[in-house]
């Protein structure tokens, strides 16, 4: 689905502080990504990597002043959304990208009709009342969600979970988005309904041709929504590529690890699940070295003195000192994108 | 790119249909009326429940008070009375009669809409209650008037600058506003309005609002001040904190992700959401409020609720005191009641079955 264009949203060393009363803690280290018109982008990792931290920072959608972005660009449609003002990043935020919240349950305000709280998108974005009041219809419609006019009236608490997120979906695509930023949409939903709003999103992006970034942790998900897939680990994008070349030939232990976790089928050829030992760090601590060493089976000793740079290969790229074919430690072996799913 | 409402289930993965809903199609849920007749109904005897136990109690704890309205009318002088005099006296007003009996004509008149003759005035207790009851009224409503108007907005500027200096002068004004006592209050602003310009509007003949609107809100104005202060300082902290809880939830950075302004994230979805507590806090208060104030009205000499039962008391006035404490508790439940109609309004979550 990917094309070559000139990228949506072009990210580059973006780096994010949360000031804590112990201290400043950098929970985003120089994230850089680019997400093309029409592309899923998968954004991957255990909680606490930096990632909802990463999409919120892009939405400039933080606590302030607890939580502040410190550096680098995020350029969106050619414009660096961090040296915007604030009205520049209002007039986008909504409009040129949108986003889906992770628990449906929150995330709509339980005093407001539904359709108020969609056309209000409309109306914060110059549109007319009579253009406010004709898209609730349309986006409701397109979420298929039958019988938009009642929808629109009833308040959230009259709908299921999966129902919510439908509108927050439609919500989302209030104001035709170019972006759509989905922070695990599918996380707090059963999984019927996981499978339904997936395939809605999907169905939408091929509609509008809309970019997506999808945040999630589930393997499962990432294959059968993303494009690419970019790594995080403690507030890196460790490795990144195609989805196919990522699920095939991992190029980072984390990601191998992550590929090994998942749970196949017994009987099949490949080795048994297995698990990462240890937890991800404190986002606070700093390290000299790749924040990955204590839970690597690769690590040379190299490794814990200097961060290791970006390394392109091939089509995809890692933050690793060690190229696979130098791994000594039993691996994955990486599985088909299919089997992930 | 629009689609059609239900559209044809598309083989996608697994040969699912993609984007239909299947669960509960009828997308929102049934409407239940959410007030009910069976509400308004129990909530009605409640009333009469509660007004039944506050009549017995004004009613017994007045006779438990030394002396009577013989004694209250007549003072020292009741000493020069013969046993027999007094006796008859008593017997005038009907308390000679065993209690149970003095309750049951009392209650059987209340009835019938007679509360009664004040003993000192002979006037009829309904005239003092209808010449009372609009200036409590009026001066309850405009303190929460000052109260609402000044509380909210300055907890909403505390919350939304918390920790600024904007939030430090917002707490100091509701400490002073906590911590001064209304008496000290009232007396300050006689002495400086009347030391400084000569003017002190309360001291003339109370007017009433339809007398001259003018005339009777000058007079209003003070003492609803001082008690909408002191009721600010409290709806302030409410709002402050019920602001800042509902600023954290998700839907209000949802809100900020669509695009709206600060103020429109502000008002429309956190405050809105914050306003049950200080509904809440400001229907208590009100219901205070019209029970009459008995030191403010005293100090600024209004011809209140808080006097007229101050000065029944004083003179064991029973008729007058049962009835005003009556009337009061009758309004603190008609404020509870429109209290909880309020919650309902506000929230659609609300059942009131």
């Amino acid at each position: 689905m990917s094309q070559v264009n000139e990228p949506v949203l072009s990210v580059r060393d973006l780096r994010t502080v949360i000031h804590t009363a112990t201290g400043d803690a950098e929970v985003v280290k120089g994230v850089s990504f680019d997400v093309a018109r029409g592309e899923t982008l998968a954004l991957v990792g255990e909680s606490g990597c930096g990632k909802s931290t990463t999409v919120l920072s892009v939405m400039d959608l933080h606590p302030r002043p607890t939580v502040e972005i410190t550096g680098g660009q995020v350029v969106f449609e050619g414009v660096d959304l961090v040296k915007a003002t604030e009205q520049q990043r209002r007039s986008v935020r909504g409009a040129g990208m949108a986003m889906v919240y992770q628990d449906p349950m929150t995330s709509l305000n339980p005093l407001m009709r539904v359709g108020d709280q969609i056309g209000e998108v409309v109306l914060a974005h110059g549109g007319s009342a009579e253009e406010a009041r004709r898209r609730v219809g349309e986006v409701l419609e397109q979420v298929g969600i039958a019988d938009p006019g009642r929808a629109a009236r009833a308040y959230p608490h009259e709908f299921s979970g999966g129902m919510r997120q439908r509108v927050v979906i439609a919500m989302a695509l209030a104001m035709r988005p170019r972006l759509l930023i989905a922070d695990e949409p599918t996380t707090a939903l059963d999984v019927t309904i996981q499978q339904q709003i997936i395939a809605l999103v999907r169905q939408l992006q091929a509609d509008n041709g809309m970019a997506v970034i999808w945040i999630t942790h589930d393997l499962g998900v990432v294959a059968r929504v993303a494009d690419r897939i970019a790594i995080m680990y403690s507030g890196h994008i460790v490795e990144e590529g195609p989805s196919r070349r990522v699920f095939s030939r991992p190029e980072h232990p984390y990601t191998d690890g992550l590929i090994a976790s998942i749970p196949r089928p017994t009987g099949s050829e490949r080795p048994p699940l297995r698990l990462i030992p240890g937890s991800p760090p404190d986002p606070s601590h700093v390290f000299a070295g790749c924040p990955f060493v204590p839970r690597c089976p690769q690590a040379v000793d190299l490794c814990s003195e200097q961060l290791p740079p970006i390394t392109e290969r091939g089509s995809s790229s890692a933050r690793c000192w060690v190229p696979p074919e130098k791994w000594t430690a039993p691996r994955s072996g990486g599985v088909s994108q299919q089997v992930a799913q | 790119m629009k689609r059609s409402a239900n559209p044809a289930p598309t083989p996608a993965e697994g040969g699912r249909a993609v984007t239909t809903a299947t669960e509960p199609v009828s997308s929102p849920a049934r409407k239940r009326p959410r007030l009910s007749r069976r509400y308004l109904l129990r909530r009605l005897a409640d009333v009469v429940v509660t007004l039944f136990g506050v009549a017995v109690s004004a009613f017994v704890l007045l006779r438990l008070l030394p002396g009577d309205e013989v004694t209250g009318r007549l003072g020292v002088e009741a000493g020069n009375l013969t046993p027999a005099q007094l006796e008859s006296v008593r017997a005038y007003y009907g308390l000679d009669q065993p209690l149970p009996m003095q309750f049951l004509s009392w209650m059987g008149s209340v009835f019938q809409g007679n509360f009664g003759v004040s003993v000192t005035t002979g006037e009829p207790v309904s005239t003092l209650l209808a010449n009372a009851l609009p200036v409590t009224v009026e001066l309850a409503l405009l303190s929460t008037l000052i109260g609402v108007g000044l509380g909210v907005p300055l907890g909403v500027l505390a919350a939304a600058k918390s920790n600024g200096p904007g939030d430090a002068a917002a707490q100091t004004f509701s400490l002073l506003g906590l911590g001064i006592p209304n008496f000290v209050l009232a007396s300050g602003i006689i002495a400086f309005l009347s030391a400084q310009f000569g003017y002190f509007p309360s001291a003339a003949e109370y007017v009433g609002i339809t007398d001259s609107p003018l005339v009777n809100l000058q007079q209003q104005m003070y003492p609803a001040l001082v008690l909408g202060f002191a009721l600010a300082a409290t709806v302030m902290r409410t709002t402050r904190s019920a602001f800042l809880e509902q600023s954290a939830q998700d839907f209000v950075r949802t809100a900020r992700g669509k695009g709206l302004s600060n103020s429109r994230v502000r008002w429309r979805h956190v405050l809105h959401n914050a306003s049950i507590p200080i509904v809440t806090i400001t229907g208590i208060q009100l219901g205070y409020l019209l029970g009459g104030t008995i030191v403010v009205e005293q100090v600024f000499g209004l011809p209140g609720l808080g006097r007229l039962v101050l000065t029944g008391i004083q003179q064991r006035e029973y008729a007058v005191v049962q009835s005003v404490v009556l009337v009061i508790a009758a309004m603190f439940v008609l404020v509870n009641l429109c209290v909880d109609l309020l919650y309902a309004r506000i929230d659609p979550r609300v059942q009131l079955s």
